[in-house]
């Protein structure tokens, strides 16, 4: 069908939204609570748009295309009501950005400076606040706020969350709800208790805001990083190098490896190892466990997977492949072969492995000191204010520490593909839906196959 | 027939909770010709007939709403009666349960039956505690006595009614936050389409009506449709139960004629101003209404989509000049600042900001930067927010500044 959006023809499918349409034909429409595919809540008014069917502005995120729409993205109206809700949502925000993890990074920022939003007029001026009963109205001061991190992988904080739902919407194994109402409404998990899920990570992708993070102690790794008597020493994927330029920032498009190594050589890391010599070594140790592994076996190169398996699952724990992750197995390495070859005491060694991937943080052994996220390297180099850097290149613990299978092991079936001598039939799944129905089968004794490939994240690895 | 009775007709006069009493007055008499004769068509074309708007407050035709389940070929359907009832001031339905629940039970069972749904429930407010005992000793009565239930009068009819209390939430009057909240989920409103008419409750096609709506039935369809057309306003026909409330002489619920005015109900009805109190404003409909002074009060109570002033739940709360208006102001936005369901950003946080502002005013006096977000937030909350629940909230401050002038006293 054709509609009209600010008077130009386009063609649409039925079922489409108009923001669908929009984002196809790249027309810029604000939005919080839309996310990906995700159940469109429309609760953040962000993309209200005009269309002739209606005297009301409607939501686009939520408006279902029909023939002889037409829709105006930008008019005074429209300006009005998203610089309102920007305002409203800014009114208990502002002033916090700067001790705020997602600083520079968040979408609520970036609305409100895309949108000019300079007016805080809802929030009385110190002087305008005639007595110590009147601050206390404000909802800054009243204790709704739920802070997290016993988990020791994702950090919540309800102070920076805009209740967008997003949070709420892609959980696999929905741990996050709504309590209370009104402005005293909570997004968080049932009667507060601490999180304790798959640690998948994908409310912290999700999440608009500072309100959830991925925990970490900067200050600590940076103290280690900084501290002459260690060795530092950085893991990382290759193609982790291109989410971690991304989020430092300025970088062309293309190969900037060598621009990524150079800052992590400037944060402090001595050397940077590619994680290709885990993955080999991953595979290596993979395919001798397998001999005598019980069939059949579920793979957990996915940490989340293990998590997922133990937590609802418990009877096929014994399933599973009981592999460490390719950034334990290298710190492991790191820590005995390479520390005796040159000489170096283990304990001043501090293994970091650079990866998007949390749930590694939660299954990590000893040897790997800590798991930092690309954003977290990110905000490092902001927080350092690095400018320019020389071009430098990884160090190498082998001659030859590339396999070849390594590289398309995060690919949905990847994993069975890189041990397939050692299966006879596998199925590959990714995502909670498929992972939980070939779970389900096997726990009820009608796998056929002998190997299960399976990843949390949809769509293959999302380690980033 | 100005003086017609058609849901307050016996309610001193019968016990709620003998059924006998209610059937001596001729009470499931429509239910059983109903049953007998089997005609659910010619039924639904009678309350189309009678112009019958709902009496929840949105005025929407229920015949319309009755027919767009009926022809559903879906199998499973439902029937819900609003008895959520949280319109501060406004308490007519819960009179109605109290004083004649087989009336209520006799409406619901019609409305139930004429679009083929064989369950039926009644959302009472979470507070109504007096009404849930009266309304399931009456329900009870009337399943022993094989009015409700399966075989209903030993006919292939069967239904089944069930009284679900909620928690109370002002939100969940919103018939799709009912949808929610019967269906233990959060009380807040859900997208549209899809429409519950469409796929309400569980997903099945639902028709949600007020309990004074469907209180109407039994007499419509005895009567005929016609018949009831002729009472009252032409655009919105029938008898109205109006909650008439603060300074007149009487208050409490009035049965009376659509399309009367707001003075003929302050002066006949309540009997005038309470002695030494002088008239200052009336709100209609509720904390969500309108104010309307002096001038206004010919203007006539009607239901119709986009009457000057909305009738609303049928609250009429009359304020004389003694009355502070900083404390209405703050019982409006406190109330509203509670009631959001926070689920989208203009209400949840503006509702706020309007109840911070307005414990700030001082004697109804605001801050020029006050002055400014009041503007701004009220202009959100009447135009860009996911439900109803926004205007409701902005309507009485937005009067009270531009009609009121009181922050210039
Ligand atoms: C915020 C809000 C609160 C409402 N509260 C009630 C209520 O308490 N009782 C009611 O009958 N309708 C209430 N309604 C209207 C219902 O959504 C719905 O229109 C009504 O129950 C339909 O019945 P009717 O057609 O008989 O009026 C409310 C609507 C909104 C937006
Ligand atoms: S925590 Fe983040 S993703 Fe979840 S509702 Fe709050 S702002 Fe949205
Ligand atoms: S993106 Fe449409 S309302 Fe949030």
């Amino acid at each position: 069908m054709k509609i009209k959006i600010n008077n130009v023809e386009y063609s649409a499918k039925i079922g489409e939204t108009i923001l669908d349409v929009c984002k196809r034909e790249r027309i810029r429409i604000p939005t919080l609570c839309a996310y990906k595919n995700l159940n469109r809540e429309a609760v953040c008014r962000m993309c209200l748009v005009e269309v002739n069917k209606s005297d009301s502005l409607v939501t686009s995120c939520s408006f279902k295309v029909c023939g002889g729409l037409e829709v105006t993205t930008e008019s005074e109206r429209i300006q009005k009501a998203r610089k309102v809700s920007l305002e409203l949502l800014f009114a208990d925000h502002a002033g916090k950005c700067v001790k705020c993890r997602k600083n520079r990074r968040c979408e609520l920022q970036n609305l409100a400076e895309e949108n000019k939003i300079d007016n805080f007029h809802f929030v009385p001026k110190k002087d305008e606040i005639g007595s110590a009963d009147e601050l206390d109205l404000l909802k800054d001061n009243r204790s709704r706020l739920v802070f997290e991190d016993n988990n020791r992988v994702i950090t919540r904080t309800t102070e920076y969350c805009i209740s967008c739902r997003r949070c709420v919407n892609v959980c696999p194994t929905q741990e996050f709800g709504l309590s209370r109402r009104a402005a005293d409404t909570v997004v968080g998990t049932p009667y507060g208790k601490e999180l304790d899920c798959i640690f998948c990570g994908a409310c912290v992708r999700a999440c608009p805001t500072g309100a959830l993070t991925d925990h970490g102690d900067i200050v600590k790794a940076q103290d280690e990083l900084d501290n002459l008597n260690k060795l530092a020493v950085a893991i990382v994927d290759e193609t982790v190098l291109r989410n971690i330029a991304d989020e430092i920032g300025g970088l062309p498009a293309g190969d900037v490896s060598g621009e990524v190594i150079g800052y992590l050589h400037e944060l402090g890391f001595e050397k940077v190892f590619s994680l290709s010599f885990g993955l080999g070594k991953w595979i290596e140790s993979a395919k001798e466990k397998m001999e005598n592994r019980k069939r059949p076996i579920i793979s957990d190169y996915c940490p989340s997977v293990a998590i997922y398996v133990k937590k609802y699952f418990p009877s096929l724990a014994d399933n599973l492949l009981g592999v460490p992750t390719p950034d334990d197995i290298m710190a492991r390495y790191i820590k005995n072969e390479y520390a005796d070859k040159e000489k170096i005491d283990a304990d001043n060694i501090v293994v970091i492995s650079i990866s998007g991937c949390l749930a590694k943080r939660k299954t990590k052994g000893r040897y790997l000191d800590h798991v930092m996220s690309p954003s977290q390297i990110g905000r490092m180099v902001r927080v350092k204010k690095i400018g320019k850097v020389e071009k430098g290149k990884f160090d190498h613990l082998a001659k030859e520490d590339m396999h070849p299978d390594a590289y398309s092991m995060n690919r949905k079936g990847g994993v069975a593909n890189a041990l397939s001598s050692g299966i006879s039939d596998a199925r590959a799944a990714s995502g909670i839906k498929d992972i939980k129905r070939i779970l389900e089968d096997m726990d009820r004794g009608n796998a056929e196959y002998d190997f299960a490939d399976l990843m949390v994240c949809d769509g293959g690895c999302e380690n980033k | 027939m100005d003086n017609i009775k058609i849901i307050t007709e016996h309610w001193d006069k019968i016990d709620p909770k003998k059924i006998a009493d209610y059937v001596a007055v001729g009470g499931y008499e429509t239910l059983r010709k109903f049953v007998c004769e089997a005609d659910p068509a010619s039924a639904l074309q009678e309350i189309k007939k009678s112009g019958l708007l709902g009496r929840g407050g949105a005025g929407f035709p229920i015949g319309d709403k009755l027919e767009l389940v009926a022809s559903s070929n879906k199998k499973e359907k439902y029937f819900i009666c609003n008895l959520d009832e949280s319109e501060p001031g406004t308490y007519k339905d819960r009179e109605i349960a109290k004083n004649n629940p087989h009336l209520l039970i006799e409406g619901i069972a019609l409305a139930s039956l004429i679009i083929g749904a064989k369950k039926a429930f009644i959302y009472l407010n979470g507070n109504y505690e007096e009404e849930e005992e009266i309304l399931e000793c009456a329900l009870s009565q009337s399943i022993e006595n094989g009015f409700i239930g399966e075989g209903i009068l030993g006919s292939e009819y069967g239904l089944e009614m069930e009284v679900f209390q909620g928690a109370g939430a002002y939100i969940c009057g919103e018939e799709t936050a009912l949808l929610n909240s019967i269906e233990g989920r959060r009380g807040e409103p859900r997208l549209r389409p899809p429409y519950p008419t469409d796929k309400g409750l569980w997903g099945h096609p639902t028709a949600i009506g007020n309990a004074e709506t469907v209180s109407n039935f039994p007499w419509i369809i005895k009567n005929g449709g016609a018949e009831y057309s002729r009472i009252g306003s032409a655009d919105s026909p029938g008898t109205k139960l109006y909650t008439l409330g603060g300074s007149v002489k009487n208050t409490g619920i009035f049965e009376l004629p659509t399309g009367i005015s707001i003075r003929d109900l302050i002066q006949k009805s309540g009997g005038g101003m309470m002695l030494g109190k002088e008239f200052w404003f009336a709100q209609i409909g509720g904390a969500s209404g309108r104010l309307v002074l002096e001038n206004e009060l010919e203007e006539k109570l009607v239901l119709k989509k986009g009457a000057k002033i909305p009738l609303g739940s049928g609250a009429v709360l009359v304020v004389d000049k003694t009355v502070d208006i900083h404390d209405m102001i703050l019982s409006w936005t406190g109330f509203f600042r509670r009631e959001s369901c926070g689920k989208c950003v203009p209400c949840r946080e503006g509702t706020f900001r309007l109840f911070e502002i307005a414990k700030r005013m001082n004697n109804g006096k605001m801050s020029e930067r006050d002055k400014a977000a009041v503007s701004d937030i009220l202009w959100a909350l009447e135009n860009t927010t996911f439900c109803p629940f926004g205007k409701f909230s902005a309507t009485a401050f937005r009067d009270t500044v531009e009609k009121l002038n009181i922050s210039n006293s």
